[in-house]
């Protein structure tokens, strides 16, 4: 299982990296770059190299951590996907400093966009912004089905032997795991949420496909932690194949709402501020600006959001995700069955 | 069918952004590329999209709401009204001949030819018309 996770793991985030860099005509060059830079030699062999960077970074990661496996054990089953993660930002960061080294070079290339600002007034579709209640009905909703799962245990017998009987049921399974992402995916989506609202950018229209993604994701954790819970309360044990279907249908759907995403994301001009912001891009890929009062900002590929490190919430924010990435990983290695 | 209205400013002008923003939106006004019931963005969008604090964008939104033009709502953004035009004054008049003569006056020390000013008046006068459309 464990395997399956980090083999999948490596060879997703290859993908991913290798496919983000096409969607945007190669999202290191920024959104402001001219067309002509982009078709040009230069721009192609940077891309080219980057891609090849990519595979081999990719390719190596795999075999880092299959080594690993055979001379530590399983607890290093995620070596792979680590070393990646530690790869593919530089190796993007070094081909952003290249394109930024090839517009000084070639300033006929600079489309800047000067001091002239401009918006767009209508094109504007309602979208539906959602309120606290509705960011926090999927976690009553878990709540219930715990509260439930527990009665269901209980058998009137209290809380704690109720509590105490859910765990063995669910540790005897062997899958109490899920339990443990499915809750941690619902209080990050709620966390997210609550920041969103705060957020200047919940006004712009993707910011709001984002805040609706993120509840339909809330959702479905909510139904999963919902389902496993009675699962394990009522001794029903969830075999190793439903898992791996519930992992297929979750690999398959978000890679759907990534394709969707980027058709959705063509449809909006990303704010002017955030268009002639190259300078405020650290290695082209962190968004630091003191001044500007987002908290979220449109990233660069043009679909979904990234952090402005200029405020301070960002670093707490940024540390329990990576925390909880790595607590995950962790605790999947020793549990491994 | 959805319409491409946009609204431009130039932060290095020496006119403020708040009187841009004014200009920029009653000029759209008057020609009615903004028809009554366009709902424009909310001042912090606007103030992101333009790149200026949001609170430039609510004193232009509250100058054009004193107009006539807009009407505001708290959470929702401006509203374009159906304003009628009102009767001209006298006072109207010497203000915009005062203006005007200070307008020409400026391009004329420019260089542009009188057959050139009254050429683009002509065009401006018509393209700010709503019937004429």
């Amino acid at each position: 299982m464990n395997l399956a996770i980090a083999v999948g793991a490596t060879l997703i985030l290859g993908l991913f990296y290798s496919w983000t860099s096409r969607i945007n005509g190669v999202f290191f060059f920024g959104r402001t770059v001219s067309p002509e830079l982009r078709a040009s030699a230069e721009a192609r062999a940077i891309t080219q190299q980057y891609l090849i960077s990519v595979a081999v970074s990719t390719a190596a990661a795999a075999l880092c951590g299959w080594a690993a496996v055979h001379v530590g054990g399983s607890h290093y089953i995620s070596v792979g996907p680590f070393l990646e993660c530690i790869a593919f930002p530089f190796i993007f960061a070094k081909a952003n400093h290249r394109v930024r080294a090839l517009l000084l070079a070639h300033a006929e290339w600079s489309a800047s966009t000067g001091t002239v600002r401009e918006a767009a007034l209508l094109e504007q579709p309602q979208y539906w912004v959602p309120g606290i209640g509705s960011i926090l009905l999927p976690v009553v909703a878990g709540a219930i089905g715990l509260c439930a799962a527990l009665t269901i245990t209980g058998h009137g017998a209290g809380l704690a032997s109720a509590w105490a009987r859910l765990s063995s049921s669910m540790d005897s399974q062997g899958y109490s795991t899920i339990l443990g992402l499915e809750t941690g995916m619902i209080s990050a989506s709620v966390g997210i949420l609550v920041l969103f609202r705060t957020s200047a950018r919940l006004r712009t229209r993707m910011a709001q496909y984002t805040v609706r993604a993120c509840i339909t994701l809330e959702w479905i954790a909510a139904a999963l932690l919902i389902l496993t819970l009675f699962c394990a309360a009522s001794g029903v044990a969830i075999t190793r194949t439903e898992t791996r279907a519930v992992l297929l249908v979750a690999i398959v759907g978000a890679f759907g709402l990534m394709s969707w995403n980027q058709t959705r994301a063509k449809r909006f001009v990303p704010p002017a501020v955030e268009l002639g912001a190259d300078d405020r891009w650290r290695w082209g890929l962190f968004y630091v600006d003191r001044t500007d009062p987002a908290l979220f900002i449109q990233s660069r590929c043009g679909a979904g959001y990234t952090l402005n490190y200029g405020r301070f919430a960002a670093w707490p924010i940024s540390i329990g995700v990576v925390g909880y990435l790595i607590g995950t990983l962790a605790f999947l290695g020793p549990h491994s069955h | 069918m959805s319409r491409s209205v946009t609204l431009q400013i130039d932060l290095s002008s020496p006119t403020p952004a708040y009187r841009q923003i004014v200009d920029g939106l009653r000029t759209l006004l008057v020609s009615g590329e903004l028809r009554p019931g366009d709902s424009l963005p909310t001042v912090r969008s606007l103030g992101l999209d333009l790149g200026v604090h949001f609170s430039t964008v609510a004193e232009a939104y509250r100058t054009l709401s004193e107009e006539g033009w807009l009407e505001l709502k708290r959470h929702h953004g401006a509203f374009v009204t159906d304003r009628r035009s009102p009767a001209p004054s006298p006072a109207a008049r010497v203000e915009f001949s005062t203006r005007l003569r200070q307008l020409i006056a400026q391009v004329r020390a420019a260089g542009l030819p009188t057959k050139d000013i009254h050429e683009e008046l002509t065009a401006s006068a018509r393209e700010l018309s709503p019937s004429a459309k």
